[in-house]
């Protein structure tokens, strides 16, 4: 491969052209399906984004700031569980204590985080077991609370514009309001900072607690409004907390572009890679795949992208080209 | 230090309050936590501390592989569940060739099977959580296509596999197997060359590339090992359940790690044992053994065990930053 084409590889952004192949492989699906696609597998796919895209900005902000949360997965559940209990007789209410409850339950673990300087990922895996608890508790064991408010739900499923519903609009709404603060706020140009360097950041002038605590915040209120709409949606909220959505919302985020060292991303490539999950597994759908393949396929899709994005292949790639040239009697280049 | 010098009796550093402060508290917990069992009717019974011994034999050999993938500076593995439950119907449908054929199978795969993620991981720094997070999801959907669901069960004619159920004076076999992997892989660690690298290239694994330590074959051996312990677990779990479905899965992941975090194994790596850990996961086992005899609901445990994680890391991370 000359140096000219390795060079636009590297340019070219991984987010949009997985995207663009996920939505084309939708599109051929129906010859090597049984099913076809019309306007209801996009309806399916929004459907999908509304599920999965709270966790996935969750699971994403705290990617850029150079962190890994593992709870916000429990934090939805959380949100969806007090939608429920708390929300009969006035939704708003219900979703108002779900975005503080997700607010509290993140801060105090990016509060350990951020001045503490403990790592992460054993601080949230704490976390998403003591939230798993309190879900557990909330809900008395049972598989499914159901709420009772039926009003809402209907409201949050009426169909706008054909493929979207009200519910994939808010949570659009949401999304478009976050990469704004991020794209134009000194907040956002901190988050980069911090998760790029954290130690540089602070030398130049950054208030690194300050943003490590306001990312896990935010991604806490987003984690437990979208499932206190989600559970409105769904009319039930369940009293386990299942991993697997954090495994689909991790796979999104990475393969939407965000760098799992930290630093860089945005909510357009969240979103993208949420829309690119959510058209391979309607694809998926349409082919009539076993869903067991389907958890292979996201499961393969998640490996590849963590091994090509490995940290140090820089260097093993270097390291073979030089042993390459040695071989060859060239000069090490 | 030759037998003549005299050796100098060097001042004992001042404690600070703070870590007298932590150190006081810690042992108060201690303390607290131990009455509390105690004081827990029915728990000091032998049929309950035995019932005890069965449940951490599982979680705690799946917490000693953990343990050296901590160690090691590679967080953990999330497939180490999903390989137990293979592991175990490897083992019950390999039983048809005979009771070593079924062991040697089982043991195989969990090594190759687990050492094949530490790779990238080690050759390449890839991110351990996802690798194992993909690999586990291949892995398990993998099995459901090719045995379509269905449970693994033990086939007719197979020679008798009770003895991995049994009990001596009480005690279950398989916390025999549990304390004898604990003191093994002890051993390893603080006495082999391999256990050695295995901590210097947690705590700086640069440093230790720079030296020369293997780092890729340190990450591939831990890997390795964790997944002999998953696959031992698996073959334990098979003999107990008499048939081995991925359910077998359970929380045991995380039980896992969080028992070897609750022993003072730190994420980010170059601190941690084996008998830590194999106290961790005793330690668990008997609180959440005292909640249920006090009838407290299954969240409470849940909440119970991710406080105490919670705790447990921030003591570790502070004890760790005020030695260095």
């Amino acid at each position: 491969m000359t140096t000219h084409a390795r060079t636009m590889l590297r340019v070219v952004p991984r987010g949009p052209v997985i995207f663009a192949a996920m939505f084309a492989f939708l599109l051929i699906s129906p010859t090597f399906g049984t099913g076809h696609v019309d306007t209801g597998s996009f309806s399916d796919v929004m459907t999908t984004f509304a599920a999965v895209a709270p966790v996935a900005v969750a699971v994403g902000l705290g990617m850029i700031a150079g962190q890994f949360d593992l709870s916000c997965v429990a934090t939805y559940g959380l949100g969806g569980m007090l939608a429920v209990k708390f929300g009969e007789s006035s939704p708003v209410v219900g979703l108002l204590i779900a975005t503080g409850a997700g607010i509290v339950a993140a801060t105090i673990q990016g509060a350990v985080v951020a001045f503490l300087r403990v790592n992460s990922v054993p601080v949230t895996l704490g976390g998403y077991l003591a939230l798993w608890g309190i879900v557990n508790l909330l809900g008395h064991n049972q598989d499914v609370v159901v709420y009772n408010n039926t009003g809402v739900n209907t409201w949050l499923i009426t169909p706008v514009l054909g493929i979207f519903t009200v519910e994939s609009v808010i949570i659009i709404g949401v999304i478009v309001a976050l990469s704004l603060v991020l794209r134009f706020t000194r907040f956002g140009t901190s988050l980069r900072a911090v998760g790029g360097d954290i130690n540089a950041a602070e030398v130049a002038g950054v208030r690194a607690n300050r943003v490590l605590i306001g990312a896990f915040a935010i991604g806490g209120a987003v984690a437990g409004f979208g499932g206190g709409i989600q559970a409105y949606a769904l009319v039930s909220a369940s009293s386990s907390v299942s991993f697997a959505p954090l495994i689909i919302a991790i796979t999104a985020v990475i393969v939407g572009g965000v760098a799992m060292s930290g630093g860089r991303g945005t909510m357009l490539a969240i979103a993208t890679g949420v829309l690119s999950l959510a058209l391979l597994t309607e694809a998926l759908v349409v082919l009539n795949v076993d869903p067991q393949v389907v958890t292979v396929v996201t499961g393969a899709f998640l490996l590849v992208v963590a091994l090509t994005g490995a940290s140090e292949l820089n260097r093993v790639r270097d390291m073979v080209r030089v042993r390459i040239g040695l071989l060859r009697g060239a000069p090490a280049s | 230090m030759s037998a003549s010098a005299p050796s100098v009796l060097l001042p004992r550093p001042a404690r600070s309050p703070a870590w007298l402060l932590l150190r006081g508290g810690g042992l108060a917990v201690i303390a607290a936590a131990c009455w509390f069992l105690f004081a827990t009717h029915g728990f000091a019974t032998s049929r309950n501390l035995d019932a005890i011994l069965l449940s951490s034999s599982l979680v705690g050999l799946l917490a000693l592989g953990q343990t050296a993938i901590m160690i090691s500076g590679s967080f953990f593995s999330l497939s180490l569940a999903a390989t137990t439950a293979i592991s175990a119907m490897v083992f019950l449908s390999s039983l048809r060739f005979g009771l070593v054929p079924a062991f040697a199978l089982a043991l195989l795969f969990g090594a190759l099977s687990s050492g094949i993620q530490g790779l990238p991981v080690g050759a390449w720094g890839a991110n351990p959580i996802i690798v194992t997070i993909g690999f586990g999801s291949v892995m398990e959907g993998a099995i459901v296509v090719i045995t379509g669901g269905s449970t693994v069960n033990i086939p007719s004619g197979a020679p008798s596999i009770h003895f991995l159920t049994s009990s001596v004076d009480g005690i279950p076999f398989g916390f025999f197997v549990l304390v004898a992997g604990a003191v093994g892989l002890e051993f390893v660690l603080r006495r082999t060359r391999l256990g050695l690298s295995t901590y210097l290239v947690g705590e700086n694994r640069r440093a230790a590339r720079a030296a020369g330590l293997p780092v890729g074959g340190v990450a591939f051996g831990v890997f390795v090992v964790a997944g002999v312990c998953a696959a031992v677990a698996g073959i334990l779990a098979g003999a107990v359940s008499q048939g081995a479905t991925l359910s077998i899965e359970g929380t045991l992941s995380f039980n896992a790690i969080a028992a070897a975090l609750i022993g003072g194994c730190a994420v980010a790596g170059g601190r941690g044992s084996a008998v830590a850990t194999l106290a961790g996961t005793i330690g668990i086992s008997a609180i959440n053994s005292a909640l249920a005899l006090r009838n407290y609901a299954n969240g409470v445990q849940i909440l119970v065990e991710g406080v105490i994680v919670f705790v447990v890391v921030i003591i570790v991370h502070l004890r760790t930053r005020s030695r260095s």
